[in-house]
C-alpha cells in the first residue's frame, strides 16, 4: 500500500489548497467575468480588484488596527505563558499542580460564553475601556493562555535536568536558566504557540464585534465583514481583500516554521 | 585551592527514602579522590551535595573551610562534568566555554584568553565554532571539562564523566583527567562505578555502598586489605572468589572446612575466637589461585576446569569446586582443558575471611601488597 499514503496527502492537499488557489485567482478576475464563469482562470489578470479594496473605507485602517492587536496580544499571551509554563514545569511551590488545573480549566470556557460579562466589565462603570486596543488584547491574550501554557510547559519538562544544573552553577537564577537556556531550547514549541495563537486572534470575529463600535478601531474581520453589508457581496474585492488577510498568517508561519525544525536539543546530552 | 570536609551529611529524601547516611569525609586540598560504588550507593547525591544541587537534610559542608550550607552553587567555587555532558544545544563551543564568565562579569578579554587556554589544552580549538551536535561523544565530553577548567574553580566535580564514552575512548579521556588533576593541581572529587577508573585515577577512592563509606585509602591498600566482603567484591575484576565454609582448630592449626575440601590456614592467620560459631567465607583473589598437581592434603581447593576465557595477555579460568564456581587468572600459555582436574592452591598471604552474614572482616591479619 505504498501509493495509499501519498495518495491521502494528495486528496486532503486538493481539498485543502483548492480555495485558496481558486480565492488568489479570483482576486484577480473582474466581477463580471466572475459572475459568467465563476471557475474559469484569470486569462486577463486585473489588479482591480485591490485598488478598489484600499479605495474603500478603513479597510488600511482594519488591517493596522488586526496587525497592532495581534502582535500585542501574541506577544503577551506567549511571554506570560512562558514565564508561568516554566515554573510549573522546572519549580516547586505549594499548590502548583491545583493552580495548573485551574489554568487548564479555562480551555473548557467557551470564550462566548463570557462576551456579556466581558461586554460589561469593558464599558463605562467598569474598566471603561471599549473601542480601545485593549479591550480586545487583554481577552485575545487571556483565552490563549491556557493552550499555550499546557504546550510550552511540556517543553520545559523534556529540558535535562542536567541543563538546568549546569546553569545554575554556570551563575544562573531561575530567571537566567529561564532566559539563557530554557526559552532558546523551547524555540519549536513556542514557535507552535505563536502560530497557533495569531492564527486564532488575527480571525477572531465575535469579540471585535462586540467590543468594538468605532469604524476606526474595528479590525479585519470586521472590515472583510462589511464588503458583504454595503456592497452586496462584491466577490472580487471580497477575494482580494481575503489574499491581503492571509498574507500576515503565511508570514508568521514561514517565519516561525523554520523553528519548529525537530532535533534541535540533539547534542545537549548523550546520544 | 581548597579542601573540603564533609560533617556528619544525612541526605533523606521525601517519602524517607535515606541517600546519604550520616557520613563524614575529609578530602585535602590537591587531593584527587575517587567515590565509587554501585548505583544507588549516594554517591551522586554526595557529589550534588558538595555542589549545592541538593540540600543536605542534616550536616556541613565545607570548602577550604568555610561552611557552605547556604550558599548558592555559583558562589561555591566549584565546578561540575556531568555524566549527559550538559552542555548547551543552542550555543557555540565558545559560548559554552564562555558563558559562566559571561554570567560572572569577567571581562570579555580575560573569558577570551581563558577559552582558548581551555581549549588549547583540550585540544578542542578548531571545534570553538561548531554547535554541540556537530561534536563527537568525545568532543561534547572535552567541552564539558574545558566548561569546568575555564572557571579555574577551587574544586572540580566530576559525575561519571566517561560513562557515555565507548571503551577506547574511556581510556583515553582517563589518562587526560589524570594529567588534568597533574597540571592544574586542583582537589578533584571524581564520582564512578566503575572499578577500573577508581583504582586508576585516584588517590585515594572511598568505596560506598547503600549510602556509606564502606572504606577509603590508598586504590591498592584498599585492593590488598579490603574490610568488608562488599568492597573485596566490587574492586577487581574478575571479583574476589568467595568460599562458604566454617573454621575448626585442630591441634596446631585452623582449618576453613569449605564444602568438600579442607584447607589449613596459614599460620600468620589470626582469627578471634568467635568466628568459629560462625559461618564465613574465605576469599580469594583469581589471580592469587595457582593450579598445582603436586600439592599437598589440605593445602588446596580441588575443583574441575568448567570452561576458559583467553584474553591473549592471560587467561581466565573457571573452576568447578562442587557447587562452587571460582576464577583463577593464569598466564596465557599454560593450558587447562575443559574437565581437567584442578589443585587450586591459594598464596596462603593473601587470604581473607569474612562472616557470611554481615560481610566484615574477620581475620586481624593485613594481607601482603599485591607484588
Amino acid at each position: 500500500m505504498r501509493w495509499l499514503r501519498p495518495a491521502i496527502l494528495a486528496a486532503l492537499l486538493a481539498v485543502t489548497g483548492y480555495p485558496l488557489v481558486w480565492m488568489t485567482f479570483s482576486a484577480l478576475r473582474t466581477e463580471g467575468d466572475l459572475r459568467a464563469q465563476p471557475f474559469a482562470l484569470p486569462m486577463r489578470p486585473s489588479w482591480e480588484n485591490y485598488r478598489a479594496v484600499f479605495a474603500g473605507a478603513g479597510f488600511g485602517r482594519a488591517y493596522v488596527n488586526s496587525l497592532l492587536v495581534a502582535c500585542a496580544a501574541v506577544a503577551v499571551s506567549t511571554g506570560a505563558a512562558a514565564a508561568a509554563a516554566f515554573a510549573f514545569a522546572r519549580m516547586r511551590f505549594r499548590g502548583r499542580e491545583a493552580l495548573f488545573l485551574l489554568f487548564l480549566a479555562g480551555m473548557i470556557i467557551p470564550p462566548h460564553v463570557t462576551l456579556i460579562s466581558l461586554n460589561r466589565l469593558m464599558g463605562p462603570g467598569g474598566l471603561d475601556l471599549k473601542d480601545t486596543y485593549l479591550a480586545l488584547i487583554g481577552p485575545y491574550a487571556g483565552f490563549a493562555l491556557p493552550m499555550s501554557v499546557l504546550i510550552l510547559r511540556t517543553a520545559f519538562e523534556e529540558m535535562p535536568r542536567d541543563l538546568e544544573d549546569a546553569a545554575r552553577l554556570d551563575g544562573c537564577g531561575a530567571f537566567g536558566i529561564f532566559w539563557h537556556v530554557a526559552l532558546p531550547l523551547a524555540r519549536p514549541a513556542l514557535a507552535t504557540v505563536v502560530i497557533f495563537n495569531a492564527l486564532t486572534i488575527w480571525n477572531e470575529f465575535a469579540f471585535a464585534l462586540t467590543l468594538v463600535s468605532d469604524r476606526g478601531m474595528r479590525t479585519l474581520p470586521l472590515a472583510l465583514w462589511e464588503f458583504k453589508g454595503e456592497r452586496g457581496m462584491m466577490l472580487g474585492q471580497t477575494c482580494a481583500a481575503l489574499c491581503l488577510a492571509v498574507l500576515p498568517l503565511l508570514a508568521v508561519y514561514f517565519a516561525a516554521q523554520r523553528q519548529m525544525i525537530r532535533g534541535l536539543t540533539a547534542g545537549a546530552v548523550k546520544g | 585551592m581548597a579542601g573540603v570536609s564533609l560533617a556528619k551529611v544525612r541526605k533523606t529524601y521525601p517519602g524517607g527514602a535515606a541517600a546519604v547516611h550520616e557520613m563524614s569525609l575529609e578530602i585535602a586540598d590537591r587531593e584527587f579522590v575517587v567515590l565509587v560504588g554501585p548505583s544507588g550507593c549516594g554517591k551522586t547525591t554526595l557529589l550534588r551535595m558538595i555542589a549545592g544541587l541538593e540540600t543536605p537534610t542534616a550536616g556541613e559542608v565545607l570548602i577550604g573551610g568555610r561552611p557552605v550550607n547556604g550558599v548558592a552553587p555559583k558562589d561555591r567555587d566549584i565546578a561540575m562534568v556531568f555524566q549527559n555532558y550538559a552542555i548547551y544545544p543552542h550555543m557555540t563551543v565558545y559560548d559554552n566555554l564562555a558563558f559562566g564568565l559571561r554570567r560572572r562579569g569577567v571581562p570579555p578579554e580575560e573569558a577570551d584568553r581563558r577559552v582558548r587556554e581551555a581549549a588549547g589544552i583540550l585540544g578542542i580549538d578548531a571545534l570553538l565554532d561548531r554547535r554541540p551536535r556537530a561534536l563527537s561523544g568525545g568532543q561534547r565530553q572535552r567541552v564539558a571539562v574545558g566548561r569546568a577548567i575555564v572557571r579555574e574553580p577551587k574544586v572540580f566535580l566530576f559525575d561519571e564523566p566517561l560513562s557515555n564514552l565507548d571503551a577506547r575512548l574511556r581510556v583515553e579521556m582517563r589518562k587526560e583527567i589524570k594529567l588534568l588533576h597533574r597540571r592544574l593541581q586542583t582537589t578533584m572529587l571524581y564520582v564512578t562505578h566503575d572499578q577500573v577508573e577508581a583504582m586508576t585515577l585516584g588517590e585515594r577512592v572511598c568505596v560506598m555502598n547503600a549510602g556509606r563509606i564502606e572504606q577509603s585509602g590508598a586504590p591498592l591498600e584498599v585492593y590488598d586489605n579490603p574490610a568488608t566482603r562488599f568492597v573485596a567484591a566490587f574492586l577487581g575484576s574478575p571479583p574476589m572468589n568467595f568460599l562458604p565454609g566454617r573454621l575448626r582448630r585442630s591441634e596446631t592449626r585452623t582449618l576453613f572446612e569449605g564444602r568438600g575440601f579442607v584447607l589449613a590456614l596459614p599460620e600468620g592467620m589470626t582469627v578471634g575466637a568467635e568466628a568459629f560459631d560462625l559461618p564465613v567465607e574465605l576469599g580469594v583473589r583469581p589471580e592469587d589461585l595457582a593450579d598445582d598437581p603436586q600439592a599437598a592434603p589440605q593445602t588446596f581447593i580441588p575443583g574441575a576446569v568448567e570452561l576458559v576465557e583467553a584474553l591473549g595477555n592471560e587467561q581466565l579460568v573457571h573452576v568447578l569446586c562442587g557447587e562452587a564456581r571460582i576464577i583463577s587468572r593464569r598466564e596465557a600459555h599454560l593450558r587447562a582443558p575443559p574437565g581437567a582436574a584442578q589443585r587450586l592452591v591459594p598464596r596462603p598471604d593473601r587470604l581473607c575471611l569474612f562472616r557470611a552474614d554481615s560481610g566484615s572482616r574477620l581475620d586481624a591479619r593485613r594481607r601482603t601488597p599485591t607484588p
